[in-house]
């Protein structure tokens, strides 16, 4: 699809991968220990009686399955964020730098005087974003270090600097308190067990500014990834835009951390595919990315749970087994060799 | 580049050829239940490390055993660190790396631990003095291969017999209907279940009569179940008694209990319909050490489930 | 070049300083006199066990580990043509640690004995995979690494799920292992890591043209005779066998095959003649440095090694990268 006259095309492809989403999201909340038709569901969502199944549905399901799509779109919108002033892939958020550190405030947290608020899941999910803030603007200085800016492979290295030591630091403070790490351990592993609706709400505002301002300055994004040297003669200030496109990941990405801990492969896997659809243009990717992020990690959860049923199979170790393979195909046979 | 190529080789086949020393031993053989048996330990050990502040901890003050040293950094009960610390036991720091050089300043005549967590490091407590790390599940067990070990079987006895008198007239008087139990945790449900491999705590329960729910019960070795707040519904029990541990710090618990106890998925569960939903103290349910625990136990049966309204 | 020469004998000097502060420091007081003491055959008991049989071995195992690392990294740096290489990136460490993890889980207490084999099995296994994969006609640098990473996540998730579902006390086994310590230095041990380190140490001091060559790129290296896929896969397979080695000895160590060759770039140069014994020196003085601390710090606890100079590590190597951030690679 190219040229401008796709975009009629594309716009169509856009509102027919909505409504998948939304199907599926659908049937996602009617998936579970108990199985609850599509019609319970919307019942109770727009008819709601306090009946058990309305109850599981509006405080147990609808939440996770909100928390899913939620952390899948902002993923997919950071990772095609971060592709634009690299160039080019892959140099997902995804990889250990951010997500590891959304895992070291959880384990520090209750290291440190814990206030009540914080047994209720919500303290933690502050913790986890200013902790994933902090590893994502660490990553980005490291990894810009030396001639030639943050290349990607920089970035992914810098990652894997970061993360190694953040993962120490958690192991550090865990190895000694056996019930702290009981209680983080399902965490660490990116989880969407358990959330709640004040868990999602609290994170909303954040990822939907996130996802606003990545789809207000969708053409910044397409100018950023032409490289410095067309962008400048466009009359871009590189560094500004490099900047808010750091903010807008780091907001996005921690955003997501906090809410689902720390998943993988997301930001990579998406945004790929929606470059090999839709072309190279950005008005397109960070759409398409968005609905196909919160696509992917819904079903990612719904495979989870049901291939283990009275255990919550965690979404992050599912992303794990879909992503590595594709992150190894694209590695393999579509890498352009330095 | 050759000399220091030189220095390198030579140092490493310095290493290599270096000879270990060896050790000998007399006294008492265990061959059972132990890692590594035959092991030989001293006729009448004065001076005993323990490895871990749990069972060997718990049980060896129960029997009477000259304890020198215990990871009391790790301890989880007051009580018990409290205990040790009167009975001059001193800390020998983490039970899963203690430090080796406070275990040899104290001069240990046998060191006791755990085979699941020491067993990878055994070797070293082996130069230091003849080490036994026990291998059963079944804390009763434990406690009488502690008890033949160290020449204590007399008093072992006494304590068994005592629990087993009690236990025996409290499986008279429990009432035959089921009882969950549920362990609450800042991230989830814990449900230690009632089988072959159960928890030392709910193993006394089930020796109680008390009787699970079918989810409760299993007959293969897993130990616990993570139920989500929808599964939680099938713990039925006409009494639930539930522990609050929300992390090392106790203090905290309280206002876990409460958000908990808010959600209308618990006010569902026909025990808490009934009001017949009681907490119970983390420290008996969680951190079981002996004969005294197994008592704590049996009295929480009794005043929640035998004389309960 | 006398400053060259200052900073190598100041080097060199701290290594029996520091071996001496092992032996002196720790939680038990040995003072001069005990130490003395042994020399002329009067210590007690206690003295003898604490210092030749516990910190001895340990601050010697720490030397040999530290050595092997530095060595490695460097090589890995050099195969990798990038300075935040390390041999953690080919994916060993994460082999190692899904290895030994299932090995824990799996076999309990049985599964002590087999822990090193299966660290180096899975460290060998997935080195031998990450290469598989990135040969597509030959292989190169990037792609090795970005395979790496790969096939670490995967390999991490398959421990995340271990952690996340095994019984606490075997994650807690699990981590202790993960974090590389030295804790269990025996002199078996310490022999047996000495006997495999020797051949593959040997051959790493003579492949140094190799390592030079490699800086330059494919094209050149290839221009000036060398055989570039051959020669890549000998010195992973190398970097492979050293750091398997280590892990299997004592788990997972990082940061050191990182940042020695580094701080040996900074004091000796880029010339693999001189970087390789210098990132050994440097590799071993920081690992007894990080295992003394590691035990002193907060006696009676431990902190594995691995802890400590993962600490320290990322800052240390932060600072590096931000004093040479005008120097070409």
């Amino acid at each position: 699809m190219t040229g401008r006259h796709a975009d009629p095309l594309r716009a169509l492809g856009l509102a027919i991968l909505l409504c998948v989403c939304i199907l599926v999201a659908a049937l996602a909340i009617g998936a579970g220990t108990s199985r609850l038709s599509l019609v319970t569901v919307c019942e109770a969502i727009f008819a709601f009686d306090g009946s058990r199944d309305h109850l599981v549905v509006t405080m147990l399901r609808l939440p996770r399955v909100l928390a899913g799509a939620m952390a899948g779109a902002a993923l997919a919108v950071a990772g095609a964020g971060m592709q634009a002033p690299t160039g080019n892939p892959p140099a997902p958020p995804g990889l250990p730098g951010i997500n590891a550190r959304g895992a070291l405030p959880p384990g520090a947290a209750p290291a440190l005087p814990m206030t009540g608020s914080m047994s209720d899941g919500n303290g933690l999910t502050w913790y986890a974003f200013g902790g994933a803030a902090t590893a994502g603007f660490a990553v980005h200085a490291l990894g810009s270090l030396g001639p030639g800016g943050p290349t990607s492979l920089k970035l992914v290295l810098a990652g894997a600097v970061v993360g190694t030591f953040l993962t120490s630091l958690t192991a550090a403070i865990l190895i000694f308190d056996q019930a702290t790490l009981d209680a983080v351990r399902l965490w660490t592993v990116g989880s969407l067990s358990g959330r709640t609706m004040g868990q999602v709400m609290a994170v909303a505002p954040y990822i939907a500014t996130g996802l606003a301002a990545a789809l207000v300055l969708r053409r910044q994004f397409t100018t950023l990834s032409l490289g410095s040297d067309i962008s400048g003669a466009l009359g871009q200030r590189p560094l500004l835009w490099r900047t808010i496109s750091v903010v807008i990941v780091v907001l996005l990405a921690g955003s997501a951390v906090a809410l689902a801990g720390p998943v993988g492969f997301v930001g990579l896997v998406i945004p790929h595919i929606a470059r090999l659809t839709v072309g190279a243009d950005y008005r397109w990717i960070v759409p398409y990315s968005a609905i196909g992020g919160a696509l992917l990690l819904v079903t990612a959860d719904v495979i989870g749970r049901g291939l283990f049923a009275n255990q919550d199979f965690p979404v992050g170790v599912t992303m794990a087994l879909i992503g590595a393979p594709f992150f190894l195909w694209l590695a393999r046979y579509r890498l352009r060799s330095t | 580049m050759k000399t220091v190529l030189c220095l390198i080789i030579s140092a490493l086949a310095m290493l290599i050829s270096l000879t270990p020393a060896a050790a000998q031993c007399q006294g008492r053989v265990i061959s059972e239940h132990v890692l590594g048996a035959p092991v030989c330990v001293p006729m009448a050990p004065s001076r005993i490390v323990v490895l871990d502040p749990f069972y060997n901890l718990g049980m060896g003050l129960e029997l009477g055993l000259q304890i020198v040293g215990a990871p009391l950094m790790t301890a989880q009960d007051a009580d018990l660190r409290m205990a040790a610390e009167k009975a001059s036991v001193t800390d020998i720091g983490d039970a899963r790396q203690p430090n080796l050089e406070r275990i040899v300043a104290l001069k240990p005549d046998l060191i006791i631990g755990d085979a699941t967590l020491h067993a990878q490091v055994r070797g070293m407590f082996e130069k230091i003095t003849p080490t036994v790390l026990i291998d059963v599940r079944n804390w009763k067990d434990h406690l009488q291969v502690l008890a033949d070990m160290t020449g204590r079987k007399e008093i072992a006895s006494e304590l068994l017999e005592g629990y087993e008198t009690r236990v025996a007239a409290i499986r008279a008087r429990v009432p035959h209907f089921p009882v969950s139990v549920l362990r609450i945790t800042p991230t989830g449900f814990h449900v230690y279940v009632s089988g072959p491999a159960a928890y030392a705590p709910y193993a006394v329960l089930r020796e109680a009569g008390v009787q699970r729910t079918a989810y409760e019960t299993v007959t293969d070795d897993t130990a616990f179940k993570r139920p989500g707040w929808e599964e939680i519904g099938l713990l039925d029990g006409k009494t639930l008694l539930y522990v609050v541990v929300s992390g090392y710090d106790q203090a905290p618990d309280d206002a876990l209990e409460a958000a908990t106890i808010k959600n209308p998925f618990w006010q569902m569960l026909p025990a808490v319909q009934a009001g017949r939903a009681y907490r119970v103290d983390r420290g008996t349910w969680m951190g079981f050490h002996g004969v005294a625990s197994a008592h704590r136990v049996l009295d929480d049966v009794e005043r929640y489930i035998v004389n309960a309204p | 070049m006398t400053s060259l020469h200052v900073v190598l004998a100041a080097a060199l000097l701290s290594g029996p300083a520091l071996l001496l502060a092992s032996l002196a420091l720790g939680d038990q007081t040995v003072s001069r006199a005990d130490l003395r003491s042994l020399f002329n055959g009067s210590a007690t008991e206690q003295i003898r066990m604490i210092v030749l049989d516990l910190r001895l071995p340990r601050a010697l195992m720490a030397l040999a580990a530290g050595v092997a690392l530095g060595i490695a990294g460097a090589i890995a740096q050099a195969v990798m043509r990038n300075p935040l290489a390390e041999p953690g990136i080919l994916g060993i460490n994460a082999g190692a640690a899904l290895a030994g993890g299932l090995v824990i889980v799996g076999l309990k207490g049985a599964g002590a004995a087999l822990l090193p084999v299966a660290g180096f099995a899975g460290a060998t296994l997935m080195a031998a995979a990450v290469f598989a994969l990135s040969w597509r006609n030959g292989t190169s640098s990037l792609r090795i690494v970005l395979i790496g990473i790969a096939l670490g996540s995967l390999a991490g998730a398959g421990s995340s799920f271990l952690i996340a579902f095994a019984d606490v006390a075997d994650v807690q086994r699990l981590m202790i292992w993960l974090s590389g310590s030295v804790y269990a230095a025996s002199w078996e041990t310490l022999r047996r890591l000495a006997a495999w380190l020797v051949l593959p140490v040997v051959l790493a001091c003579l492949a140094v043209r190799q390592l030079d060559l490699m800086r330059f790129g494919d094209d050149i290296a290839a221009s000036l005779g060398q055989r570039v896929n051959l020669g890549r896969a000998f010195l992973i397979l190398l970097c492979t066998t050293i750091s398997g080695a280590t892990v299997a000895a004592c788990g997972l160590i990082g940061f050191i095959g990182l940042i020695a060759p580094h701080v040996a770039r900074n004091m000796v140069g880029e010339g693999h003649v001189r970087l390789i014994p210098g990132s050994a020196l440097v590799g071993g003085l920081l690992l007894m440095a990080a295992d003394l601390v590691g035990r002193t710090a907060i006696a009676p606890a431990q902190l594995p090694a691995g802890i400590v100079t993962a600490l320290i590590g990322a800052p240390f190597l932060g600072y590096l990268l931000w004093r040479r951030r005008h120097v070409g690679q």
